[in-house]
Order: structure tokens, then C-alpha cells, then sequence
């Protein structure tokens, strides 16, 4: 089982862009076709700055660490070996096309089921905008087996 | 929108439901590289054989990316406030993704009206694989 020493421990904050061609790749891979994610006249005659980003489009910003999936590198496991299991989102603002964002991942919990066989890690990732608000908050769980 | 105001949503009404097209491996590939995600075990067989699956699964967040179309499409997006999901079952190729939701709570708090959501995503056999809950926010 992995060593509950590093319940919050908290990684690297690292900056990312929210660009239009990843956001309308975003969508098409889903085959989100509301126009307030795909249209940025839409998008503005609705009142957004931009074309909104999808609900779960927070995934691709997490995903894109420098320190790829810095937990599996903190504690030693294979990807392979992952299994997502739960993930919750809370919202306090927009994510739109253009937003410069800072992310920062933090471990929040470390637990164990079956007799120590099934690992669990929880992590929260705060998304902030250059004023340093809170826009969104990304809370995964994940499974790791033994292997 | 189908969504009304918040005296007009009760408890018990359901969301026009999606369906969506069968998972395929073109849906897994552009979503593995929409999403960043290049976790092998959903794109290449023999990871996922490596890793004791039976073939490639679906992401989990392709399912919930489903849920949350749904949720969008009955809610305008800048009023949910919360979403959250469990993956309880694996998605694999061939599967037909289909979503629905019911209004599940009414809730005054702090001067806002919310409406709480319970959602899922079920195969065409109808075992469900995401069971989600969405908070959205009702002037």
C-alpha cells in the first residue's frame, strides 16, 4: 500500500492556455454540438467571452502536467495499472477559449480496501485564473492494483 | 432549453434522454487525444491484455463527457455548479452509451435555488457504468 505520509502533499503548480483547436478537438471527441462550445459568435451573443469550454473539458488541463501524472511517479505505480473511479467537478466561474489558468494538483487521501490489494488515492486539482480567483475544482479518485 | 424556472422543475421530471452511437475506436482515439489522456490500456490491445481486460476499455471520462451533454443540453452550463460521477462499470467497443436523468431534489439554500440531478449512464443492455449527480442553480 502506499505510504499515507504523502496525504497532502501538494505538486508543482504549472500554467496552462485554454486553446480554441484543443477545445473544438475537445468537442468533437465527445460530439458536443452546442454552439456555445463550438461557436465563438454563438458563444458571445450568449454573454460568454469566448466559446465555453465543455463541463469535462478540465480532464485535458489536469491532464497536460509537465510532471505527467505526477502521482503515479510519486508513488511508484504503473499507469496500466489505474483505474478511474470517481470524478467530481465544482464550478465558480467560465472556462473559456484564451483563459490563461494555474493548476495545482494536492493529495488529499490515501486509503486502502480488500485487505490492502485495492489502493485508492484522492487528489484535488484547483484550477485559478491570474487573479488568483478559484474557477473550478477537479477532484479525482482513482484505483490502483497491485501489479 | 428544456430546463424551466425553478417553481416550474419538480422532483421526478426526467431529462430527455441520449443516446449515443456505439463506442468504436475512432471515438477512443480522438478522445485520447482531446483529452490528454494517453493511458495505452484505451487505445492499444495489447496494454489492455497486459493489464488483465479483455480488450480496450472506453475512458470513464468519455462516459461522464456523455453525462455532462446531457446536463448541458437541459441546463444552460454556466448554472451547474457541481458534477460528480462514479464509474462502475467498463465501457468496451461495440457498447451503446445511453444517458438519462431525473430531477432528484429541490434545495433553498443561502438565497439560491438549486435543483439537484441524479444521472446515468447505462449500456444497451441497461447495466449502468457512470452514476452521476449534478447541483445547478435556479435564479
Amino acid at each position: 500500500m502506499f505510504d499515507k505520509k504523502h496525504i497532502g502533499h501538494a505538486f508543482e503548480p504549472y500554467d496552462v492556455e485554454v486553446e480554441k483547436g484543443a477545445v473544438r478537438l475537445f468537442a468533437k471527441a465527445i460530439g458536443e454540438t452546442n454552439p456555445v462550445n463550438t461557436d465563438e459568435e454563438a458563444a458571445r451573443a450568449a454573454g460568454h467571452r469566448s466559446v465555453v469550454a465543455p463541463l469535462t473539458f478540465i480532464a485535458s488541463l489536469v491532464a497536460l502536467s509537465p510532471y505527467y501524472f505526477p502521482i503515479a511517479a510519486l508513488l511508484g505505480f504503473s499507469e496500466e495499472n489505474v483505474l478511474h473511479v470517481g470524478q467530481e467537478y465544482e464550478y465558480f466561474g467560465e472556462i473559456c477559449v484564451g483563459d490563461c489558468l494555474t493548476l495545482q494538483e494536492t493529495i488529499v487521501d490515501i486509503f486502502t480496501k480488500k485487505n490492502g490489494t485495492l489502493n485508492f488515492v484522492i487528489s484535488e486539482t484547483m484550477l485559478r485564473n491570474p487573479e488568483g480567483e478559484l474557477v473550478a475544482l477537479s477532484r479525482e479518485t482513482i484505483m490502483v492494483r497491485e501489479g | 432549453m428544456s430546463a424551466k424556472t425553478f417553481d416550474e422543475v419538480e422532483v421526478g421530471d426526467l431529462l430527455e434522454p441520449l443516446t449515443l452511437p456505439p463506442i468504436d475506436r475512432l471515438s477512443l482515439a480522438l478522445y485520447c487525444g482531446g483529452s490528454n489522456d494517453h493511458n495505452p490500456i484505451h487505445i492499444d490491445p495489447d496494454a489492455a491484455q497486459s493489464a488483465g481486460l479483455d480488450g480496450v476499455i472506453a475512458h470513464g471520462m468519455l462516459s461522464m463527457a456523455f453525462v455532462g451533454r446531457l446536463l448541458t443540453s437541459w441546463v444552460e452550463q454556466r448554472r451547474v455548479r457541481k458534477f460528480s460521477c462514479r464509474f462502475v462499470g467498463m465501457m468496451m467497443l461495440g457498447d451503446v452509451p445511453m444517458v438519462s436523468g431525473e430531477v432528484a431534489e429541490k434545495i433553498q439554500k443561502d438565497g439560491e435555488n438549486l435543483v439537484r440531478l441524479t444521472l446515468s449512464l447505462k449500456d444497451e443492455t441497461g447495466q449502468e457504468k457512470v452514476s452521476a449527480e449534478a447541483l445547478v442553480a435556479f435564479s
